[in-house]
């Protein structure tokens, strides 16, 4: 009788396992639920413009894809707009021609290369293609931006940065 | 007044209301059993709790604020559709249109600010009192539960008027639970509803501020309150002296207690002989802290008087101040300097300086079970200051740091997250 599972033991045992089960069962339920549907939403590809309209020297901006199209000498990039950070809109400074976030100061240059300040990496990307001459960004997945130290260009800043201005 | 009184003595209402004439200690007492809302009372409290300097009633402005916050919220509600085509919409209708909109809104928004200050500031008053001691640890770690409780509340609601101020301070709130290692972008994906803070993200938050949290928020004040009520005659010293050095040389007591200076538990009332302590008979009885008063009159009428005046200084403030309307939720432009809520500045200031992994999920997670952990790291059984002076410089310190980066979070930072001294450019929001 020592060994065994008396009939008390077992039933209390029961209860319990019962009870985790049910929590567990309750939390995969809410959870399958409540998420994300893939798809659902922002993941479209969206057309823009043709690989000439680019320009080589600041940002084109795409707001249907939240985007920034630039070149990188020859090759067409299109950059998240959304900090990798937390998430704020980094807009493109004209009068230092360089990514300054809002929030907490991130600086990316034209490549969205991290300079400074304090998100993790580089500007993430999306996958561009040339369909029927235009260019097509496919928002449905994002490439991780690189990390800080790399630099794809090195353009210095070509005037003071927006931020110091209190605009 | 007769009417009243007639109204009571009838059948019906002698039904209702079973409190019997409050003639005796033993009537007040029974009335405890007797009435639902007085049975959250327990029928004694120690004398020393009817001060102010005690508690500063801190517990029950909290609770009154949730009221307010209770009331305001259900007038709000009938005039609020939470999608993004209608919410902005709304709330300027709510301040043009509605009748006392304007006036509700504002004891809405200013009670919620009031309510995570009392709240804070009870948490800080019952530390310094050390009335998490056993056994009243559990109670403390329900404490905090309800401030991570009030936090959320505050911070769900925050988006739904849906301008520039709620988008932006949820877009940055949200993506600090990315940085949750493995389970992150699960979590923030759920909490958002898509990839960006959209309209699912907005009803979201709605369940969770009507719905969720504040029946999270009641079933936790229910057992803080019970719990109270329950510890409500425990001594705080329990048994240990509390205003008396320990070294020092007590009359009639064996030299060996007194000497590796162990608390003495000294009953005055049972041993015969010169002891310290109160006299059985004889002389005037002195008052001490540790009696007990009755609760009904002596703490409801403070209760009252208190809840009066926390009541009284949401509306001045709600008449003087509108809350802040920004424009409409833009997710194209976002403005500078981008403030979360005030009460997440200092988590915001951080994040300028160290990775998100750290300030945004670090600091806060080990704020959150420190503070839970407290009473069982404290193991220190004395309650009054002059043996507690790790524990109060440790916290004060901890206080005061988080106080700093509030403020400098808060008033110090503009456009680009740049030092800006407040007195020259406010940018400041609440």
């Amino acid at each position: 009788m020592s060994d065994a599972l008396d009939r008390r033991e077992f039933l209390s045992a029961g209860w319990k396992v019962g009870v985790g089960l049910l929590a567990a069962a309750g939390v995969w339920t809410s959870w399958d639920l409540l998420k994300v549907r893939l798809g659902a939403g922002f993941a479209a590809r969206v057309k823009t413009v043709a690989p000439d309209a680019v320009p080589a020297n600041t940002v084109l901006e795409i707001p249907e894809a939240r985007a920034y199209l630039t070149k990188i000498g020859d090759e067409v990039v299109a950059l998240s707009e959304k900090c990798t950070h937390l998430g704020c809109r980094v807009p493109f400074c004209d009068s230092s021609g360089r990514f300054e976030c809002p929030c907490h100061g991130t600086v990316f240059n034209r490549a969205g290369d991290h300079l400074a300040g304090p998100a993790p990496r580089g500007m993430d990307f999306y996958k561009v293609e040339v369909v029927d001459g235009v260019i097509e960004i496919d928002t449905g997945e994002t490439i991780a931006g690189a990390p800080p130290g790399t630099e794809t260009i090195n353009e210095p800043a070509l005037g003071p940065p927006c931020g110091e201005d209190h605009a | 007044m007769k009417l009243l009184e007639r109204a009571r003595d009838s059948t019906i209402g002698r039904s209702i209301f079973r409190v019997p004439d409050r003639v005796t200690e033993r009537d007040r007492a029974a009335g405890h059993w007797a009435s639902f809302l007085l049975h959250l009372y327990p029928v004694k409290v120690r004398r020393v709790e009817l001060t102010f300097k005690y508690s500063a009633f801190l517990g029950v402005a909290s609770l009154v604020l949730f009221g307010s916050l209770l009331v305001s919220g259900i007038y709000l509600m009938f005039f609020y559709v939470p999608s993004p085509a209608n919410a902005y919409g709304d709330i300027q209708n709510i301040q043009t249109e509605v009748a006392f909109g304007q006036y509700i809104r504002n004891v809405h928004r200013w009670s919620a600010h009031l309510m995570v200050l009392a709240v804070a500031a009870h948490m800080a008053r019952v530390f310094y009192r050390g009335a998490y001691k056993p056994p009243k640890e559990f109670n403390w770690v329900i404490g905090v539960l309800l401030l991570v409780v009030t936090l959320l509340l505050s911070f769900t609601g925050y988006l739904l008027p849906w301008d520039q101020l709620a988008y932006w301070a949820v877009t940055v709130g949200t993506a600090m639970a990315a940085y949750v290692p493995i389970v992150g972008e699960q979590v923030q994906q759920l909490l958002l509803g898509g990839p960006t803070v959209g309209s699912a993200t907005l009803l979201r938050f709605y369940v969770l501020h009507v719905a969720v949290l504040p029946v999270a928020l009641v079933a936790l004040v229910t057992i803080h309150l019970w719990r109270w009520r329950k510890d409500s005659m425990l001594s705080t010293d329990a048994g240990v002296d509390r205003t008396e050095p320990a070294a020092k040389v007590q009359p009639g007591l064996p030299a060996a207690a007194q000497a590796n200076g162990e608390p003495v538990v000294i009953d005055g009332h049972r041993l015969l002989g010169v002891v310290p302590g109160k006299p059985a008979a004889g002389d005037r009885k002195e008052l001490s802290d540790d009696d007990p008063v009755m609760v009904w009159p002596h703490l409801l009428v403070r209760h009252g008087v208190a809840a009066l005046a926390v009541l009284f200084v949401v509306l001045l403030i709600a008449l003087s101040a509108d809350a802040p309307l920004k424009e409409i939720a833009n997710p194209t432009v976002t403005p500078n300097p981008e403030k979360a809520p005030w009460y997440f500045a200092a988590l915001q200031e951080l994040l300028a300086h160290f990775h998100p992994l750290v300030a945004g999920v670090l600091v806060p997670t080990a704020i959150v079970l420190g503070l839970a952990a407290l009473p069982y790291m404290d193991r220190n059984p004395r309650f009054s200051p002059e043996f507690r002076r790790i524990a109060r410089i440790t916290f004060t310190i901890f206080l005061v740091i988080w106080i700093v980066l509030t403020l400098i979070g808060f008033a110090f930072r503009g456009p680009s997250w740049s030092w800006v001294w407040p007195w020259e450019e406010w940018h400041g929001e609440l």
